[in-house]
Parts: C-alpha cells; sequence; structure tokens
C-alpha cells in the first residue's frame, strides 16, 4: 500500500506541475443533509512545524468530504472531548461517552524542501482498535489531495465501498450578457477546488464526457458555426477535430460519449437535419451508424459492459429512452412513465441509469432500475439536465438552476443529500463526472 | 418523397391564402427588425430584372419575404399552417434566384435537456427544409444548423419567452433577421407555461449584436 501511495503522488506531482494558478472555486452549499448517518470524529490534525498554521486544514477537508457523502455525520470540533494528535493519548472511554463510534486522529510535520508528511489513524472506539493507518508524504500544492485520498481510505474502511474523494469533474461555465458570451470548458477537483479552463470560445461549448482514464476530454463546440466534436487531451491541451475525418465531414455532431476501453466514442451525428445515433472508432478512423429513424436519436450512454447504448429518442411520439446493441438491431424502449425522459446516464455497475424525467412541467433527474423497472425521482427543481454519476455510484452531479442562473447540483444515490456548487463567474451547466485516479 | 405529397395541398392552400391579400407582412408597422438594413445584407441578386420586382423583395417590408420566422409548439417540429404562406414565398424566391443560399437555423426554448434539444432545433430546420424543396428550393440553396436552447431571443422563464424562442430563422446572407409571430398565432396547443401576457422581460430586446429594438414582438 506504502507503494501505491508512493505512485500516486507522482502521478499528483505530474499533474502539479502542468497546474496553472488556481482562481476562485465554487462555493458549496449543503441543501439537504442526512438522515441517520453514521457519526465520526476527524480531530484536527496537529501541527508540527514552526508557522502558525499547516499549509491546508487537512482535517476539514476530510469532514467535508465525508459529511457531503451522505453516509458520515463528522462531530463539529467544539462537542469533541479531547483533541489528540496520535493514537498513544486517545481516551476511549470519553469518545463513548459521547457516543461517537470512530475516531481519526492525525499530525502533519514538514520535512524541509516544501515536503510534509501527514500521519492519520483511524479507530473503532468501541473496540478500541485501530482500523488503519498511513503516512503520506506530499509538497504542500498536493496536500488536499493527499486529504481526499485519506477520505477515500476512511470511506472505503467503513462503507465497503470506493471512496471518490479524489476524482475530478468537467463543466461548462457561460460568462457575460447575451450579446457577449463566453464559454469555457473547466476541470476541478470533484469539491470544485483548482479550477482550470481547457478551452474557451465565444460560441457555445457543451457535453464535455471523460475517457475512461481521464486523460481525455471529448466536448462539443460551435466555433466553426454549428456543433462539432473535439477531443482533448487534459494534460497537454493537444486538441483533435473529428470533422477533420470524411466520415463526419461538415455533419453537425454533438453529445459524446466514450466506450468503457476507450477507443470509441458514440455520437449524435445529424445530416439533413436527422439526428441519428454512431459509433467513431477514434483507431481506425471508422464510423458505424447504429440508429436509422427518421426521429431524433441523440444523447448515448455506453454500458459500462460495452455492449449496450442507451439513447433517447422522440420515435414514438415523445422523448423516451430506449436501450440498442453496439452492434445496432432493434431499439426497445426502456421507460414508459412520463411524457419526457432524457439524458440518460449508466451507473457505474451497469445495472441503473440516471437520467431527466419530466413531473408536472418540471425537468427533474430521476433513476431507473434497469432489472426491476422501478424509477425513483431524486430531486425537486425546475430545470435539470445532464446527470452524470461518481465512479463510486454514490453521488449523482447534474446541472440545476437556481436564482435564474446555472448551478451544478449533487444527490446520494439514495435522495437523501442534496448540495450545489455555483460560481460568481458565470452560468454553470453540463457537468461530468470523472473517473478514479489512476493507481 | 411521401412527406411532400403529404403537404402540397396545404401548400397550395396557404398560397391561395397568400394570393387573397394577407397583410401579414405589414401588421404593426415596423414589426420587422431587419438586421439586412445594416449596410451589406441587401445583396443585388434580387434585383436583376426578374419578375419585375422593383428593388430587392428580401427587403420590402410589404413582402412575405421580410418575415424570416417560423415559430413552433412545444417540443414539436411540425410547422403550423399560418407559415406555409411565409415558407412558400421563400421556397418561390430560391427557385426563382438559383444562386442564393440560406440557412436555416433551427432554435428551442430553455425548457428539456440542452442535447435533446440540438436535435429538436435540428429537426425543426429541417421541417422548413423540405417545405422550401416541395416549393421548388434545390437542396445545395439550404442548410440546416441547430442551436437548440443555446441562442433565445428572449430571455424570461416563462411562456411569453419560451415562444418567442422556439423558432426557425431563415438566413440570407449571412444576416439574422428575427421577425415576430405572425399575427393569427396565438401560441395554442402550447398549453405549457405560465401564461402570457406577463413576461415582458427579455421580449423585446434582441441578444445579437445590432440588433434592433425588437419592437413588435409582443402580442
Amino acid at each position: 500500500m506504502k507503494f501505491l501511495v508512493r505512485v500516486l503522488l507522482t502521478c499528483w506531482l505530474a499533474l502539479g506541475l502542468l497546474a496553472g494558478p488556481a482562481y476562485a472555486a465554487l462555493t458549496i452549499e449543503i441543501t439537504q443533509g442526512a438522515q441517520g448517518a453514521l457519526p465520526i470524529a476527524i480531530v484536527p490534525f496537529g501541527w508540527q512545524g514552526p508557522a502558525p498554521n499547516p499549509p491546508q486544514d487537512v482535517a476539514s477537508i476530510i469532514s467535508s468530504d465525508l459529511y457531503r457523502s451522505g453516509r458520515f455525520a463528522p462531530v463539529p470540533a467544539k462537542n469533541m472531548p479531547e483533541q489528540p494528535h496520535d493514537g498513544n493519548q486517545v481516551n476511549f472511554a470519553s469518545w463513548r461517552a459521547v457516543g461517537t463510534p470512530n475516531l481519526v486522529v492525525g499530525q502533519i510535520r514538514p520535512t524541509g524542501q516544501g515536503m510534509y508528511v501527514v500521519q492519520f489513524q483511524l479507530f473503532d472506539v468501541y473496540q478500541g482498535t485501530q482500523l488503519t493507518g498511513y503516512s503520506i508524504t506530499a509538497p504542500a500544492s498536493e496536500l488536499r489531495h493527499v486529504a481526499h485520498h485519506i477520505s477515500d481510505i476512511i470511506y472505503e474502511k467503513l462503507t465497503g465501498q470506493r471512496g471518490a474523494f479524489n476524482t475530478r469533474i468537467a463543466y461548462v461555465i457561460a460568462k457575460g450578457s447575451r450579446s457577449s458570451k463566453s464559454y469555457q470548458v473547466v476541470v476541478s477537483d470533484w469539491d470544485g477546488y483548482d479550477p482550470q479552463i481547457i478551452v474557451r470560445s465565444k460560441q457555445p461549448l457543451m457535453g464535455p464526457a471523460w475517457s475512461p482514464h481521464g486523460r481525455r476530454l471529448a466536448y462539443v463546440s460551435f466555433e466553426l458555426g454549428h456543433a462539432q466534436v473535439y477531443v482533448q487531451t487534459v494534460a497537454t491541451g493537444a486538441r483533435l477535430r473529428l470533422a477533420q475525418y470524411p466520415e463526419i465531414g461538415g455533419a453537425q455532431v454533438w453529445s459524446p460519449v466514450w466506450s468503457p476501453d476507450g477507443r470509441q466514442l458514440a455520437l449524435t451525428i445529424s445530416r439533413n437535419g436527422n439526428p441519428d445515433i454512431y459509433i467513431f472508432n477514434l483507431a481506425s478512423k471508422t464510423l458505424r451508424r447504429i440508429t436509422h429513424s427518421g426521429a431524433i436519436d441523440t444523447e448515448p450512454t455506453w454500458s459500462p459492459d460495452g455492449r449496450t447504448l442507451v439513447f433517447t429518442s422522440d420515435r414514438g411520439g415523445s422523448p423516451q429512452l430506449y436501450k440498442v446493441s453496439v452492434n445496432g438491431g432493434r431499439p426497445q424502449r426502456i421507460t414508459f412513465q412520463g411524457n419526457y425522459n432524457a439524458r440518460a446516464d449508466f451507473s457505474p455497475d451497469g445495472r441503473q441509469i440516471a437520467f431527466v424525467h419530466r413531473v408536472s412541467g418540471k425537468f427533474q433527474i430521476a433513476v431507473l432500475d434497469l432489472d426491476s423497472g422501478q424509477m425513483r425521482v431524486l430531486t425537486d427543481d425546475d430545470l435539470d439536465d445532464s446527470p452524470s454519476f461518481a465512479p463510486n455510484g454514490s453521488m449523482i452531479l447534474y446541472a440545476s438552476r437556481h436564482g435564474g442562473r446555472g448551478v451544478l447540483a449533487e444527490v446520494s444515490d439514495d435522495g437523501s443529500v442534496h448540495q450545489r456548487l455555483t460560481s460568481q463567474q458565470g452560468s454553470l451547466q453540463e457537468p461530468s463526472w470523472g473517473p478514479y485516479a489512476q493507481r | 418523397m411521401k412527406n411532400y405529397l403529404k403537404i402540397l395541398p396545404l401548400i397550395f392552400a396557404s398560397l391561395l391564402l397568400a394570393a387573397c391579400g394577407t397583410t401579414g407582412g405589414t401588421k404593426g408597422g415596423a414589426a420587422v427588425e431587419n438586421l439586412g438594413q445594416q449596410g451589406k445584407g441587401a445583396q443585388a441578386s434580387g434585383a436583376q430584372g426578374q419578375g419585375g420586382y422593383q428593388g430587392n423583395p428580401l427587403n420590402n417590408p410589404t413582402s412575405l419575404l421580410s418575415k424570416r420566422s417560423i415559430y413552433f409548439d412545444f417540443n414539436s417540429s411540425d410547422v403550423r399552417s399560418q407559415y406555409y404562406a411565409l415558407i412558400s414565398a421563400h421556397g418561390a424566391y430560391l427557385a426563382a434566384h438559383p444562386n442564393v443560399k440560406v440557412v436555416l437555423e433551427g432554435n428551442t426554448d430553455e425548457r428539456g435537456t440542452r442535447e435533446y434539444n440540438l436535435g429538436l432545433g435540428e429537426r425543426r430546420a429541417e421541417a422548413v427544409r423540405k417545405l422550401l424543396l416541395a416549393q421548388g428550393a434545390s437542396p445545395d440553396q439550404l442548410k440546416t444548423i441547430s442551436f437548440g436552447k443555446e441562442r433565445p431571443y428572449a430571455s424570461g422563464h416563462d411562456e411569453s419567452a419560451w415562444r418567442l424562442n422556439r423558432r426557425v430563422d431563415i438566413v440570407y446572407n449571412g444576416q439574422l433577421t428575427v421577425t415576430p409571430p405572425i399575427s393569427s398565432d396565438n401560441g395554442q396547443g402550447t398549453g405549457q407555461g405560465s401564461g402570457q401576457g406577463g413576461g415582458s422581460q427579455g421580449a423585446g430586446q434582441s441578444p445579437y449584436p445590432g440588433g434592433g429594438s425588437g419592437q413588435g414582438m409582443g402580442q
């Protein structure tokens, strides 16, 4: 495990070198907290350096991560019976007395040359035993990622589910008034920190989609006057314009989504006003047409096993979701409730889809269990769009509207926890949750 | 082709209506917000002795050709019958001027998903394209583009804005000219919004650089 941590740190360092200066992050607001979340105490980490404070408040980042997951209720520091920094100092009886089953203590120590050691331990208070503990070395610029990594370790230890705190998201920010709009595709940490603009344009940008390893983003840009798909390497900015291939040419192309192996893109391509689903092979540069209707066929999502696409079509008279084999064939309708079901995203385990469902004139995020056919509406907003599962399936990130502008929002998969991410800089839209960091 | 056959009788009917002296192009006087007046909009192609036009009929505010926008019901790409005369006039003009090209820009209101709306705008543009083809325009004169919900004309969040954004614009020479709904269009059949009348917000303002006042865009 220590080795793994070291590999991870190397990756972070590489990313850090390419990162530009950070600007104001998104503002996160918990709009509804979970009932029955597990109490956990994350004691403020000790600081053994000369300066007044460590470069990052690691404990508060961990608390925020765990709180936002909806599974945990971090104990406020003022309610802690003691604030130890090392397992040897813990008085378990005092924690049992306040009914806190799990406890995290830790400390940060500078080792010179800008490096820091972050040490932490997770305890089962009732057993009085250590569940896990690590010591991680990193530069100041990576301490947020170290904190997210610790959150991942704690979350997995206590829930059995892999954490998704050390992940990134992509979204579009639209700025300015109608006569002078500008658009940016932004990549940031999952909590909105360290936002980096990867492309900007005066024409609309939309639909950023992460490649399976998180190295590339496909997105739609209107920079040449109509919708076209580009594939960009996140770290270098190198771009590929799909229209350069004669199979695609001047058609209008949008809603790119990657195959799980990263070799193909499913796309909407419209020639002569007829949008259909196609699959473009990035290696062989060949194009296969999957749907052949005269209706609107768009918004594909790829099943994690690579075999099936779910897409939106109005072939039955209203927008509904259909599934079709990646080899083509006859699409099969899968949504039957309501007259507007669109923009699906497969859950990482392939058993559910999240999508936009219209209820009494409002567009809300719903989840459909593909085996049982059971549907649950998770949100209560007016105009939700673009749902995107976290790589562990625990949360859904989506676009919403609040106070007349576009915001991002997250809801836990059980609908219990709601949070909103806003930016002073403009309207946020089209979010996409990236994959796990490479291990 | 089947589709064209289906609509042909409708088109003839609407041509008759047009011949019977509709004043759709002049209602409201200054209703037309014509960006084409700003210099390079007026291409000479229409003035070359074709059928006795005086000047360019595209810029004649009493001509149906000055009307460039076709409005739609929510989530629909069916062209309403009151727009057949307008489309027929443009189709006939294009047939008579084979060197003229137009772009059909499809737009939607803000409701629904962003990418499905790209498809919907595309279908709307295609619906207008088919009608123009049926009137004798040739395929290489017509190009469709969808902006989905990306370029709303009116910025409000109710039906008074939405009805203005569900639209195909016939764009000559790259000059976008948004014209108001034909007055017999009372937004029937949408049945979605919070009613009409309220939202003066945005309805009279053009988002486009150089856009005019847009007066007459209200009901």
